[in-house]
């Protein structure tokens, strides 16, 4: 799933200014599931805003309300009323969220109330982990199911670096080294000779480095 | 402090506590929950809860919002919390909820946090006389100016 992160309340206030009709909209999937932009969260974000707001000298009028995603066209259809009688809309979704919302109420401003930081996992409570960068050539069946790209620290497609020491990174004492963790696991796999063969330079034009991407199913397409 | 001495159910002008309370830690706040009472020239109304962890930020930041000048929570010590982490989950939420009062420029200190020793009636009694005076240090919510 992807995961993000509340922002500071002042800063999305900061960007409110002038405004006398503010809608915080949510997002009851990801963002929910991270506890960073769920009904709850949204609740918590129009409450604190509210305060924020009047504090300032502004009396603005703010509402809520939390679409199932705000990532699918007709989802975004059912909270339309809200946010056409809104001046701005704080989406509390992930960046796509904000950026679906935006392409379908332009020209209304729609701006980001989390910051989206990875795909990952919920650890345990409290707790999420990245766990994949969507380089866009997977291959993680090498490595035992431990991404190296979104996990090591350099992304080293041949590790561990230099700086492994107990099992934990370089850059962090708290921070699993990721190549050790693959070869716990090759090991236990009983598939530690797939490191004997060296991994290539990966081709990048796959991820971010090669532009915006798409996913086309033909029989699908309209 | 006496449920027989009762304050206006509103805010009105003077200062107003939301006070939340474990319903383990203390009978009294059970045989009082609801009720407005004034201690000290401050508003009170008690509200329990099965569990203090069952506070939500949210209760926090509305009470705020909609005319509290603080916001308490008793909690029971931590060792003797019924269901084993309720009173340090309720701690934490109320750091958070603390957290986004400093981001926005509202005093968390209106959010008070203290443990009361389970059905210790003098200690109910003295947390809210605390509490008050406190509160008339603080005065009024800036929100209400
Ligand atoms: S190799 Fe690429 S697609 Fe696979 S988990 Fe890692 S980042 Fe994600
Ligand atoms: S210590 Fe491990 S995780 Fe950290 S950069 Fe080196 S190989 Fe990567």
């Amino acid at each position: 799933m992807i995961v993000a992160k509340a922002k500071d309340i002042n800063e999305i206030a900061d960007k409110l200014a002038g405004y006398g009709k503010i809608l915080v909209a949510g997002c009851a999937t990801c963002v929910a599931e991270c506890m960073a932009g769920g009904e709850k969260e949204t609740a918590i974000t129009a409450s604190a805003l509210r305060m924020a707001l009047k504090l300032r000298g502004n009396q603005a009028e703010v509402n809520e309300i939390t679409a199932e995603r705000q990532c699918e066209w007709e989802l975004i259809e059912e909270i339309a009323t809200q946010v056409n009688e809104a001046e701005i809309v704080v989406s509390l979704a992930c960046g796509v969220g904000v950026a679906c919302m935006s392409e379908r109420f332009e020209p209304k401003p729609i701006i980001p109330g989390v910051n989206t930081v990875f795909l990952g996992h919920r650890e345990k409570a409290g707790l999420w982990m990245e766990r994949c960068a969507a380089c866009g050539d997977c291959t993680v069946d090498r490595t035992g199911g431990i991404c190296p790209v979104a996990r090591c620290a350099k992304s080293l497609q041949n590790g561990p670096c230099g700086g492994s020491n107990d099992g934990k990174c370089e850059i962090d004492p708290d921070v699993d080294c990721a190549w050790h963790l693959i070869i716990e696991r090759l090991k236990a796999m009983g598939k530690l000779e797939n490191l004997k063969e060296n991994t290539p330079p990966k081709n990048w034009a796959t991820s971010r480095d090669g532009g915006p991407r798409k996913v086309v199913i033909e029989d699908v397409e309209e | 402090m006496s449920a027989n001495n009762p304050a206006p159910d509103k805010p009105g002008n003077g200062l107003y506590l939301v006070a939340f309370c474990c319903a383990n830690s203390s009978s009294k706040a059970t045989e009082l929950s609801k009720a407005v009472f004034e201690v000290e020239g401050v508003t009170i109304r008690l509200v329990t809860l099965a569990c203090s962890s069952k506070l939500e930020i949210l209760h926090v930041l509305r009470a705020l919002e909609t005319g509290a000048d603080g916001v308490g929570l008793w909690t029971c010590p931590a060792k003797a919390c019924k269901f084993g982490r309720g009173s340090i989950r309720a701690g934490k939420r109320i750091e958070r909820a603390r957290r986004i009062l400093d981001q926005i420029g509202l005093e968390s200190k209106r959010v008070f946090l203290a443990e009361l020793n389970p059905d210790d009636e003098k200690d109910l009694d003295e947390a809210l006389k605390q509490t008050a005076a406190e509160m008339t240090k603080l005065g009024k919510s800036p929100l209400k100016t």
